[in-house]
């Protein structure tokens, strides 16, 4: 049960002066039941990867299975984009909200039922359904949107800058919401918040220039970047902990949260 | 040079700022925080005159946001980059979105070129320059929009979460240049969630339930925040405190204290 990209490249505006190899040869195998994060720089590949596990578009060369299968958006895999504030339509965030569900041949009830039971996993105010999408903070519609692929149910889901705009206590909802539901489903998380992608994930995955740079678990990441001196890769925390260990303090590198690593330096700082 | 004075604002479905009052000296670098849905993009737009006060008013140097006609003069003086990447750009291409505003501002051809090339040569993206926005990645146009408003060198720049999409060693190199313009006298209004972006800056305020909570020095906001346990602040600061040292804002910072400690033992 996994998501398997083979060999996968994809080229924008080829032959043309502007041709950009978004994804050269990509390998990658994403189990059931696991979160897997995904990072690199900006355009290095990581919005076109999402919308190609999600079967947006077809790869310029090598493959993508879903269980055997191809990607069926809506069906087998669901995508939260990066910019979902583009995907509303309708008149009130209900209408918005209903319009896939119906189109996946579901009862009005269940439609119902589906939607306000997400609004309340995610602790939103079932108020704002009434609303134009257009009139929310961007905030509440980018969790508006994280509801909206929720209600879908998706094997697998993938999530692209998904707390982007949120604020610290959302932020904390959605990642306990992801831990939660992490077990019968695979997630794919894009973000630039390494921190939190440390903390949800159990593998990862780097793009540089549409290559994979590394991939393996969260530690088997920190060594990697540390190995190259990549500060800018390594979450604030574990560049704290680098940074005492290459002064010889006696901490970990791989900390779990805040107080973690506060007990840690604690603990360092008593021995000395 | 701006200047809110008991402003309110609702909209149809609520109240969203009451009693307001805020001003932004020339040359100050201002942070805004605040919850989702706490009004800071409401803010941001009564700035620009985008949104026009409900009682108060809004000033942005002396001229009201209520005097249609010299409303070109404040656009001229404010330069906004939006929350929504989307929702700024006017051209199609990245080079037609910026020599738009050049243009109005009466700049002669050459000097429209050379000012374009500055600063996506600043911004590392010079060769986006004939790129159609709407294909640029999320990354890519949050720096499209920040060259777009900086180009046209305004007196104050009001960001809405600008680096929202970009990875760290970008978000880095964008804070730099933005304390760098600040340095040399542009005021800056910074609005975003995470609180390691306004270490610079001059005065931070928090806004809560439609009015402003907190407002002072970063050391002295961060010290309530972390105090009334209700918002993030940045980890260098919370470790530093949380293990009794003097509070620090930066890496570098917590780890000379730390070092320091450890030699004073
Ligand atoms: N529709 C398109 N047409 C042409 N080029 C594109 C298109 N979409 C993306 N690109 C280019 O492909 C490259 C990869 O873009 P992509 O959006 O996948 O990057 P990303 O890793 O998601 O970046 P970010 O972190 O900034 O969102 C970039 O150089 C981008 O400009
Ligand atoms: N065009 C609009 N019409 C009606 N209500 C609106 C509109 N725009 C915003 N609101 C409401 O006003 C309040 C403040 O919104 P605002 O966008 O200023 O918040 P914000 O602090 O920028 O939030 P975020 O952190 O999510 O960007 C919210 O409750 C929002 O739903
Ligand atoms: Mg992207
Ligand atoms: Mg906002």
């Amino acid at each position: 049960m996994s998501i398997e990209i083979r060999q996968l490249t994809h080229i924008y505006d080829a032959s043309t002066p502007w041709e950009t190899i978004a994804l050269d040869r990509i390998d990658l195998t994403i189990s059931k039941g696991t979160v897997f994060g995904l990072v690199g720089g900006i355009g290095s590949g990581k919005s076109t990867l999402a919308s190609l596990m999600a079967g947006l578009g077809t790869p310029a060369h090598g493959s993508i299975t879903i269980d055997g299968e191809p990607p069926d958006p809506g069906r087998n895999v669901g995508i939260l984009f990066q910019q979902p504030e583009d995907f509303f339509f309708e008149k009130t965030l209900f209408e918005d909200m209903a319009s896939g569900l119906l189109h996946l041949g579901l009862t009005e009830e269940e439609v119902h039922k589906r939607i306000h039971s997400t609004l309340d996993l995610l602790g939103l105010d079932h108020q704002i359904l009434d609303r134009s999408p257009f009139h929310l903070n961007r905030g509440t519609l980018r969790l508006a949107a994280f509801a909206t692929v929720l209600t879908m149910r998706p094997g697998y889901l993938i999530l692209d800058e998904p707390t982007a705009s949120l604020d610290p206590k959302s932020r904390k909802r959605l990642v306990e919401v992801i831990k939660r539901i992490s077990g019968d489903i695979a997630i794919i998380y894009i973000s630039h918040r390494l921190q939190e992608v440390v903390a949800v994930s159990e593998y990862l995955a780097v793009l540089e220039q549409g290559k994979v740079a590394f991939t393996g678990t969260v530690p088997g990441y920190l060594d990697w970047a540390t190995g190259q001196d990549a500060w800018e890769y390594l979450p604030v925390l574990n560049q704290v902990m680098y940074g005492l260990q290459r002064l010889g303090f006696d901490v970990d590198l791989n900390v779990a949260c805040l107080e973690d690593a506060v007990e840690q330096i604690r603990l360092s700082l008593e021995r000395t | 040079m701006i200047e809110l004075k008991d402003v309110y604002f609702s909209y149809p479905s609520g109240a969203v700022l009451e009693g307001i009052d805020l001003t932004v000296k020339k040359g100050e670098y201002v942070g805004i925080m605040g919850h989702n849905g706490s009004g800071k993009t409401t803010l941001a737009r009564l700035i620009t005159g985008l949104l026009l006060p409900g009682k108060g008013y809004v000033r942005v140097n002396k001229i009201f946001t209520t005097d249609s006609e010299r409303l070109l003069d404040i656009r001229r003086s404010t330069g906004m980059v939006f929350q929504d990447p989307d929702a700024q750009a006017i051209g199609e291409t990245v080079e037609e979105d910026m020599v738009f505003g050049l243009e109005n501002l009466g700049l002669p051809v050459p000097e429209i070129d050379t000012r374009i090339e500055k600063y996506l040569d600043l911004l590392g993206i010079r060769e986006l320059r004939h790129r159609n926005i709407r294909t640029l990645s999320g990354g890519q146009k949050q720096l499209v929009n920040l060259a777009a408003v900086m180009v046209m060198e305004p007196e104050c720049i009001i960001l809405d979460e600008p680096v929202s999409m970009v990875d760290a060693r970008c978000r880095k190199m964008i804070l730099q240049h933005i304390a760098r313009l600040n340095h040399e006298g542009t005021a800056i209004v910074h609005i975003t969630h995470d609180p390691e972006e306004l270490i610079r800056c001059h005065r931070l305020i928090v806004l809560s339930r439609c009015r402003v909570t907190n407002q002072g020095t970063p050391h002295e906001v961060f010290g309530q925040l972390l105090d009334e346990k209700k918002m993030d602040v940045p980890a260098p600061y919370a470790i530093s405190r949380k293990l009794g040292l003097s509070p620090v804002l930066t890496i570098k910072a917590l780890l000379e204290e730390l070092c320091r400690s450890r030699s004073g033992n």
